[in-house]
């Protein structure tokens, strides 16, 4: 039995995208509950949004930087200012192809930027993603 | 004078002409150089001959005077020797009649050259001449002991009166002498005043034409800058131009691989969920829509290469002989495969970007080994020319008609189905556009079925060569 992650939200105004990335993390069993966002202001009302008491705070985070409207550097702006009980997850930046210069230069000055993953998320890279931020998790407890 | 420097309108005639009137103008610059220089050196004859015109009448001058002083010398050694009867008397006299006529002809013979009188000097040869024969009779007389005739030959004053008429004579002589040096001065004086006017008017006249070509010059030149300037905002303008294309294309085939990607993955997707649910016609239409859309990223991602040609860093010195061994090793399936053969001879080191000049050779090596039925054989060479290095790439292959040389460079264009030789037609618009890069151009020699020679040159100094705007890179 593989340890598993708890939940995972996705942002991505693709449909299609985050149908893929969730067929693509269901297959790998790593994760019990993917919920997608289709937009920034979206998933900070899910994000603030407590249930029973408890906010959701997923462990993973998987952002499309370019979103017609809020796009992903400007989540990640309004994100920051969250209290701090809002979020305690790791974000990964999705990424279409390449970074622009502009990306370049924003990804810099987010530090809540955890890592870089290249479209389309393929189950060997999102089980290598988990790997290296949960490492405890596989090495703590024995399957 | 002044009608010269005028400005007409530039309609080309009138250019010529103007160009023609610039030439005359020039000559005639020209000949007034030469006449003031003339002028210098009339100037500098003349000088020197009125020099020389001085020294031959001091010269003269004292000639004159010597004459008249060995006279006194004689008639007192004659006087000594009548007086003393002492024969040490009589040398200096022999002495003085020996070296006479050798003055006399001196001062005869420079007559011409000082303008003396000939009439004069004959004169005073003769008077000399009878001076010294009267003075010789009486040391004769004495030698004779008829010392009472020679004192009586003395007393007569004869040799008085004879030394007066020569004083005078040289008194005459010396005027005219005097007078000659003086008419001869001012003419002198004259000439270097008429030389030196001249020399003047040459100088104001060469000053005007230098102004004119001054001015024609800096016209010339004024209008060469404004056509520099034109030129280098053309070329900036056209740089920016292409510049934007370049954007364009990279955005657009960034942009076209989205939706070709979610294409891709639901037809994967498709294939995995829904595939025991299709019967064989289904099956091959999903084939068909997947094979379209892996050919459709191929083309996208050979735009999105072709746009960022030359923005693989920096210009650097590349050893071409250890490029093709590495492209050997690196091809060495594909050699082994195709039973390949790669000559290259001795090769040069160039400056290019290193990433653009690999794919160059690697395309046309490539190139090379696939359009062959038999066995390839490929040749690499190199010549040196003056700016340039020129390369060739020569094959045994299927070769290429001369109808289709001209369109083999352009993007996306094929010659061949690519069931029978797999590819995206834009291995040689790369290299056209790699070859340009580096200052060269790119051609061929080839007939159908015997083989391609493909050339291309690189600028050796490709300092003209301005850096490419970075795009973001993988």
């Amino acid at each position: 039995m593989s340890p598993q992650l708890n939940s995972i939200l996705l942002i991505d105004d693709s449909a299609s995208d985050n149908f893929l990335t969730t067929r693509t993390i269901n297959k790998t069993g790593l994760c019990k509950n993917v919920v997608s966002t289709t937009g920034g202001r979206e998933a900070l009302d899910y994000l603030s949004c407590a249930k029973e008491g408890k906010y959701p705070n997923p462990e993973l985070i998987f952002l499309d930087i370019n979103m017609p409207g809020m796009n992903g550097w400007e989540f990640l702006e309004a994100y920051n200012e969250l209290p701090e009980e809002m979020r305690n997850s790791i974000v990964v930046c999705m990424l279409t192809t390449n970074m622009s210069e502009s990306d370049q230069r924003n990804s810099t000055r987010f530090n809540v930027l955890d890592s870089y993953t290249e479209k389309p998320l393929t189950e060997a890279k999102f089980i290598q993603l988990v790997e290296h931020h949960f490492q405890e998790r596989f090495n703590g407890s024995p399957s | 004078m002044f009608g010269l420097f005028t400005n007409k309108s530039d309609n080309p005639s009138s250019l010529k002409e103007r160009s023609q009137r610039a030439f005359n103008i020039l000559l005639l610059g020209f000949g007034l150089l030469l006449l003031a220089l003339f002028g210098a050196w009339l100037s500098q004859y003349n000088n020197a001959r009125a020099e020389d015109n001085i020294a031959t009448e001091l010269l003269e001058q004292s000639r004159l005077e010597e004459l008249l002083s060995k006279l006194q010398q004689a008639e007192s050694a004659q006087r000594g020797y009548l007086l003393t009867s002492n024969t040490t008397y009589l040398r200096p006299f022999q002495d003085v009649s020996n070296q006479i006529p050798h003055l006399l002809d001196q001062i005869q013979s420079k007559a011409d050259e000082s303008n003396l009188s000939m009439a004069n000097i004959r004169r005073l040869r003769s008077l000399t001449n009878r001076k010294m024969r009267e003075m010789a009779e009486t040391i004769r007389l004495k030698d004779s002991n008829r010392a009472e005739e020679a004192i009586a030959l003395v007393n007569e004053d004869i040799g008085k009166v004879l030394m007066d008429s020569i004083r005078l004579e040289v008194a005459a002589l010396r005027l005219s002498g005097f007078k000659a040096y003086r008419r001869n001065d001012v003419i002198a004086k004259r000439t270097e005043n008429f030389i030196f006017g001249l020399e003047l008017l040459s100088v104001v006249i060469l000053l005007m034409i230098l102004y004119y070509i001054h001015s024609v010059i800096q016209s010339l030149f004024l209008k060469t800058q404004a056509a520099n300037e034109e030129l280098k905002a053309q070329r900036a303008a056209l740089r920016d131009k292409n510049s934007q294309l370049e954007r364009f294309a990279y955005i657009a085939s960034h942009d076209l691989n989205e939706p070709l990607r979610t294409i891709s993955s639901f037809v994967d997707v498709f294939h995995e969920e829904q595939a025991d649910r299709l019967d064989s016609e289904g099956k091959q239409y999903l084939n068909f829509i997947q094979k379209a859309a892996e050919r459709m990223r191929g083309l996208v991602n050979g735009m999105l290469q072709f746009a960022r040609i030359g923005r693989s860093g920096q210009m650097v010195d590349i050893d071409v002989n250890k490029l093709i061994r590495t492209i050997a090793k690196d091809l060495s399936v594909s050699i082994e495969k195709n039973r390949a053969t790669l000559d290259y001879a001795e090769l040069p080191v160039i400056s290019g970007y290193r990433t653009e000049i690999r794919q160059l050779f690697q395309n046309l090596i490539l190139n090379a080994i696939k359009y062959n039925e038999g066995t390839p054989n490929v040749k690499i060479s190199c010549i040196e020319r003056t700016s340039h290095w020129e390369f060739c790439v020569a094959d045994n292959g299927i070769g290429i008609a001369p109808d289709h040389q001209e369109r083999i460079f352009g993007m996306f264009s094929r010659l061949h189905r690519s069931d029978d030789y797999p590819g995206q037609g834009i291995g040689l618009a790369f290299c056209k556009r790699i070859v340009e890069l580096h200052g060269g151009e790119i051609w061929l020699a080839s007939r159908e079925g015997q083989g391609s020679e493909f050339y291309f040159t690189i600028a050796k100094d490709n300092s003209h060569v301005t850096p490419i705007e970075q795009y973001p890179s993988n």
